[in-house]
């Protein structure tokens, strides 16, 4: 998959962290039943992420943010069609987000000590897997946090207007890892 | 140094020696001295003195609940007081002195107090100096109050805070602890084991024990390396839990950067709080000694008979030479045992049981040492340091014992502060005379000395199982010896006996206090200071209240304890605050077009949780100067101003419109596609909670407009009526407010310069009327525009998706250069508003303000119900006499009225008519403007009041419509 | 500081939520027909017991999702989560 430039990166022992724009849109769908979730599935090639906090990789990523919520990682052109085919019938509303957020990949082995730092979620292997993601407080905004494969690595997504600030915390909390 | 560092043993270093100065002496010490035994070892007998009487005292304890040697540490920003000298790691160059003294511990002008003490006995500043007036002695107290005195200079450390989970949270390295931590460990839970001192292994640091055939500190040293070892473990020295809160959350504090005043090096943080939720607990804190209460009890070489036994185990330093041990329980035994061991002297052992087990007593008698039982001791001598006691037999008859220690036990309190604030409940156990845990509140098991088991074996055992552990514990070599204890309160003789010795409170004051009827353990803390010191009562507390129990006839039981609150032992507001400071205290917005605003000059303030401009000074240009500059852009050309914050909601389904009259006050239902509308939300008080422009762009499709700092506010309440009140409506909301920027255009030439810039549509007045708005393209961009106006002046707000904002500020300054496009900030926006008259929600309203009391009753729907509608028939929002929104203009004054001053009727002596909730200079008339909220202001028109508060006061105003009228009466706008 | 169990998201730290005062109010209708005292109940008289509350929280940093909960008000003790419609007992 071809990555966007980073717009920011920082590297420090043991962790990197890059921050992106990403195609992202929300769809809504009121009280949706399985027979809607079993479509949208199959139009996606992918096993709709129907669980809280769950995520599904296909041809897009698909997380989990409330009962009838999901955030695709596309912008709502390329997905609108399947969408609207899926949901037909229902009361359904795809927002494009893309300029909305920030993605923020942050690597390395001391990941999860500076996820600790932000958050009070648990990101422990045991709990935390790849198929998951969660919404928490981090560094006092709303973030959804999903856990890489590796087990080394976060997608981290926040509103655009706090990247400023997401920024500032970054380059502040990672200094710890400097000494 | 004198001889008192033992020439063996101890845990210190003695090849690497350390140089550090106390009250501006030279001492030394070793690597793995704290200051204390440092001290200690050079013979250092005074270290500091009381903090009323200013009487000299000495080391009491070895550990956290020294209440005597409070010292500061280290000088300018990274000077620290009120520490613990037995807590202070030594350090290289460590510079230390006493707190409370002047000029030195040894000569100190405070112990005037002493002579004075009849005069200050408990509760002292409510009686002794009131008369003639408190007033006078009131700054003289103060000063003569308090401990220390702190830097008043920048803190240059760094403080961390991390959050952890785990299994299983060991809090304390003791035998017990280590044996629950090694249990869970080798079981592969995530285990954290905590331990306050820089090294693992508790008690068995120096007291003598065989555990698996090894030496406890060699058995302690292995498990804990083990426990650390292990992938999921994570072991903690230096580090206090300092609070234990609801559902099994704990407050750990980490002294990372370890010595006070020690200066880390870069980065590494001085001090880390960590914040950690654990699925159980194992509490093995282990026990504190008390001290006995006689008189005297406080000379300098008085101490705790198992501190004697540490600072001679541990770090090689004899508190004395000739000893004397006072005992009411077997424990002391062992001290004496162990004073002689390395050389010492023990004058005498003073038992006040009559009839303590007799292998105690006969192992010291055959060592050749006195034993008197029955008695007690009634004074010490000696200054400023002990040289002697006075012990008073069985029969009465006292004998004066030379002594410079006298080692005393009073018996054992096991720690069970963080028991209590986890809200367990406490049992009084009568034979072991102490307060031990009874029934857990939460998941938590407390073990060892820390439960009142004080028998090593059988310790291990429980910390064993706590951890999981299955199949044999650990095994200490020798069986658990009973301890017995025979409760001894209070010595009856004349003379101050200490009971709080960091407050300087004695038995004499616990007895005042009775006698004042302030017999509860809460009025007896409050009333006697007693426990509110730094130490927090550690060796006061039990003491105190078996002595009021003893003087009011009550059991120990019915007396009770206070309650225990965090922090365990003092813990730095650094720590606490964190990295939470500065930029990162508040998370603030910024704009999508951030940067150009940077790039235009803004003065940036923080509106709403935004980061937005105030205005743009130019260069030598006053904040004043650009606000009335860009204000009359907007009034003579066009302004441009980023209006992004914006709440923009989408709110979709058939029952779209519906749900949007029940949650407005007025109607949305009936708003055309294409056209914007207008609306006030309400709570169900009936106060004002949000305004907006809402825009309908299909039968099923609104685009809700809320305040700037209403957005996030407005769609959680949207969600809250959908989920709670109606969830069979068929209608969804989608939040969208930082995916758009808007950029307005405001002013005659602001279609001129929307043309110039290039949109693919009509703009002109009919084709693009007011409150209409438009999808299309403006310089390429896809866009959506609004004709809504918040300034008078024709205005176009321009949104396009939040990443094309710096491109379309571009594209409209460029195309407005030749028009003369100002950037217009916050400063200048308002005064627009403020010339038309427009409120400003939350300048102009506060919490109470209804649609009526801002001129908006007549838009409210009559006949259908909506959120707010009920209230506004209630007879207070019915009242005449309510605030209403008005216009206020100066008498013969172009000064603008200040903000916030309040309006009275001439004559009238008191009261407030209102008050004025906007104001400032319009640059338009050259005069002042502002708005007002005043009692039934809307049947005042043109009646004069009178400033009565700030600046102004007595000058005269007049109420008007809101907005300002032109020389014709006619009103200014576009 | 409370962990409490979104229904959805399972147990999270109270720093993830927002209180929603006293579960179970029913909001009183047709307004004509409610007299002031009974608006005067549903605005400002609020149960508070010393003792097993039911309340509203919202996951405001999580899935926004409103649900009561039953909490001792003395011993922050929760014994119970349940989602909007769902039988109290």
């Amino acid at each position: 998959m071809g990555e966007s430039t980073a717009l920011w990166t920082l590297a420090a022992p043991g962790l990197a962290i890059a921050e992106r724009q990403t195609p992202a849109s929300v769809l809504r769908i009121r009280r949706p039943d399985a027979a809607v979730i079993r479509a949208l599935g199959e139009a996606f090639g992918l096993s709709w992420p129907a669980a809280p906090n769950t995520v599904a990789e296909g041809a897009v990523r698909i997380a989990w943010l409330a009962p009838g919520e999901w955030l695709l990682f596309a912008s709502a052109e390329p997905v609108g069609e399947p969408v609207a085919t899926a949901c037909e019938g229902w009361l359904h509303h795809l927002s494009d987000v893309t300029a909305g957020y920030r993605l923020w990949r942050i690597e390395g082995p001391r990941s999860r000590d500076l996820l600790a730092k932000g958050a009070a979620l648990d990101t422990h292997p045991r709990v935390f897997r790849s198929g998951q993601c969660a919404q928490t407080l981090f560094a006092k905004v709303h973030a959804l946090v999903i856990p890489d494969r590796s087990g080394d690595a976060f997608d981290l997504l926040t509103d655009v207007s706090f990247a400023g600030h997401v920024r500032a915390w970054f380059i502040d909390a990672a200094e710890e890892f400097r000494a | 140094m004198s001889g008192r560092r033992l020439p063996g043993g101890g845990r210190i270093d003695r090849n690497r020696p350390l140089n550090f100065t106390f009250e501006g002496r030279p001492y030394r010490g070793y690597v793995g001295d704290t200051l204390a035994s440092a001290l200690l070892a050079a013979g250092v007998r005074v270290v500091g003195r009381s903090f009323k009487y200013h009487r000299p005292r000495g080391l009491l304890a070895a550990g956290v609940e020294e209440a005597n040697a409070l010292v500061q540490v280290g000088e300018g920003a990274r000077a620290e007081v009120n520490l613990r000298a037995t807590e202070v790691e030594l350090h290289e160059g460590l510079t230390a002195r006493a707190v409370n003294c002047w000029p030195s511990a040894r000569f100190d002008v405070g112990a005037v107090n002493n002579l004075f003490g009849r005069l200050l006995p408990a509760g002292f500043y409510y009686k002794t100096f009131m008369w003639p007036d408190w007033r006078w002695f009131e700054p003289v107290i103060r000063r003569a109050a308090g401990l220390g005195r702190p830097s008043i200079l920048p803190d240059p450390d760094r403080y961390e805070t991390r959050h952890a989970h785990c299994d299983l949270l060991v809090v304390g390295s003791g035998p017990a602890g280590l044996a629950a931590a090694l249990a869970a460990s080798r079981r592969g839970e995530r285990v954290m084991l905590v331990e306050q001192d820089p090294l693992p292994g508790g008690s068995l640091l120096w007291r003598p024990a065989q555990i698996d055939g090894r030496s406890g500190s060699d058995w302690a040293e292995r498990a804990a390396a083990e426990i650390a070892a292990a992938p999921d473990a994570l072991v903690l020295t230096r580090t206090t839990a300092i609070g234990y809160f609801d559902h099994n959350a704990l407050a750990l504090l980490e002294r990372v950067a370890g010595a006070a005043g020690s200066p880390g090096p870069d980065h590494r943080p001085r001090q880390r709080l960590w914040s950690v939720r654990a699925r159980r607990v194992v509490l093995a804190a282990g026990a504190l000694e008390r001290p006995l209460v006689f008189p005297g009890n406080d000379r300098p070489g008085v101490m705790l008979a198992s501190a004697v036994s540490e600072y001679a185990a541990r770090w090689a330093a004899r508190a004395g030479d000739e000893a004397v041990v006072f005992t009411n329980n077997d424990s002391a035994y062992a001290a004496a045992h162990a004073l002689l061991d390395t050389g010492g002297r023990v004058a005498a052992v003073v038992d006040s049981r009559p009839a303590p087990p007799a292998r105690r007593t006969a192992s010291l008698q055959a060592r050749g040492v006195r034993t008197l039982l029955g008695a007690s001791i009634v004074a010490t001598h000696g200054r400023p340091a002990l040289t002697g006691v006075t012990i008073r037999d069985a029969e009465g008859h006292d004998h004066r014992v030379a002594a410079d220690v006298l080692a005393m036990s009073g018996g054992w309190n096991p720690t069970v502060h963080l028991f209590s604030q986890s809200g367990g409940a406490l049992v009084w156990d009568g034979e072991q005379a102490l307060f031990r845990p009874g029934r857990s509140a939460q998941a938590e098991v407390s073990v060892g000395a820390a439960a009142g088991e004080f028998g090593l074996s059988t310790a291990i055992e429980q910390g064993w199982r706590a951890g999981g552990g299955e199949g044999a514990p650990p095994l200490a070599d020798a069986a658990d010896e009973r301890w017995t204890i025979g409760p001894l309160w209070r010595v009856p003789a004349r003379g101050k006996a200490f009971v709080d010795f960091q407050n300087d409170v004695t038995a004499d004051d616990i007895a005042l206090s009775a006698r004042e009827n302030f017999v509860s353990v809460e009025h007896l803390k409050r009333y006697t200071t007693l426990g509110m010191a730094a130490d927090q009562g550690k060796t006061s507390n039990v003491n105190a209240l078996a002595i009021m129990a003893e003087l009011t006839g009550r059991p120990i039981a019915d007396v009770g304890t206070t309650r225990f609150r965090p922090p365990f032992t003092p813990a730095t507001f650094g720590a606490i605050g964190g990295r939470a400071r500065g930029e990162l205290f508040q998370p603030l917005r910024r704009l999508p077009a951030h940067d150009r605003h940077v790039q235009a000059g803004a003065a940036f303030e923080e509106y709403g949780g935004w980061l937005r401009p105030a205005h743009y000074p130019g260069a030598g240009e006053s904040a004043h100067a650009a606000e009335q500059r860009e204000a009359l852009a907007v009034r003579r050309a066009v302004g441009l101003f980023d209006g992004s914050p914006l709440g923009k909601i989408d709110v979709v389904g058939a029952d779209a419109a519906e749900f949007l009259d029940r949650i407005y006050a007025n109607t949305l239902s009936t708003l055309k596609v294409g056209r914007a509308r207008y609306g006030l939300m309400l709570n169900e008080q009936g106060a004002v909670i949000d305004d907006g422009v809402t825009v309908r762009l299909a039968a099923d499709h609104f685009l809700v407009g809320t305040t700037g700092g209403g957005a996030d506010r407005i769609a959680a309440w949207l969600e809250e009526w959908l989920q709670c009140e109606w969830p069979d409506l068929d209608v969804l909301v989608a939040p969208v407010t930082t995916a758009w920027a808007v950029l307005t255009l405001s002013g005659p030439k602001a279609r001129d310069v929307l043309d110039a810039a290039g949109v693919d549509m009509a703009i002109g007045e009919e084709d693009f009327p007011h409150m209409t708005f438009r999808e299309c393209r403006v310089a390429g961009v896809p866009a959506r525009i609004s004709r809504v106006s918040f300034t008078g002046e024709v205005s176009f707000e321009v949104s396009v998706a939040a990443d094309r904002a710096c491109e379309l500020w571009d594209r409209l300054r460029l195309a407005g250069a030749p028009f003369g496009l100002a950037p217009v900030g916050i400063e200048a926006w308002m005064l627009l508003r403020m010339e038309m008259g427009y409120l400003h929600l939350g300048a102009d309203t506060d919490g109470a303000t209804t649609p009526d009391d801002i001129g908006w009753g007549r838009v409210l729907k009559r006949r259908r119900d909506f959120v707010g509608r009920r209230s506004l028939t209630r007879p207070e929002l019915l009242r005449k006499d309510r605030l209403q929104f008005v216009g206020v203009e100066a008498v013969d004054s172009t000064v603008p009225v200040p903000v916030g001053s309040h309006l009275r009727s001439p004559g009238l002596p008191s009261g407030s008519e209102g008050y004025v909730t906007s104001s400032g200079l319009s640059p338009t008339l050259g005069r002042g403007v502002a708005l007002a909220m005043v009692r039934a202001g809307r049947s005042r028109y043109g009646e004069e009041l009178l400033v009565i508060t700030g600046e102004g006061r007595g000058r005269r105003v007049r109420v008007t419509v809101p907005g300002v009228r032109g020389p014709g009466g006619e009103p200014l706008d576009g | 500081m409370l962990l409490i169990a979104c229904p959805w998201c399972g147990p999270r730290d109270e720093t993830e939520f927002v209180n929603g005062g006293e579960a179970h109010i029913d909001r009183p209708t047709p307004a004509e027909s409610v007299s002031d005292a009974d608006w005067a109940a549903y605005l400002f008289f609020h149960d508070n017991p010393r003792g097993w509350l039911a309340e509203r929280w919202v996951h405001a940093f999580g899935c926004r999702q409103w649900f009561n909960v039953e909490r001792d008000t003395v011993t922050h003790e929760i014994r119970r989560v349940w989602r909007l419609g769902e039988p109290r007992a």
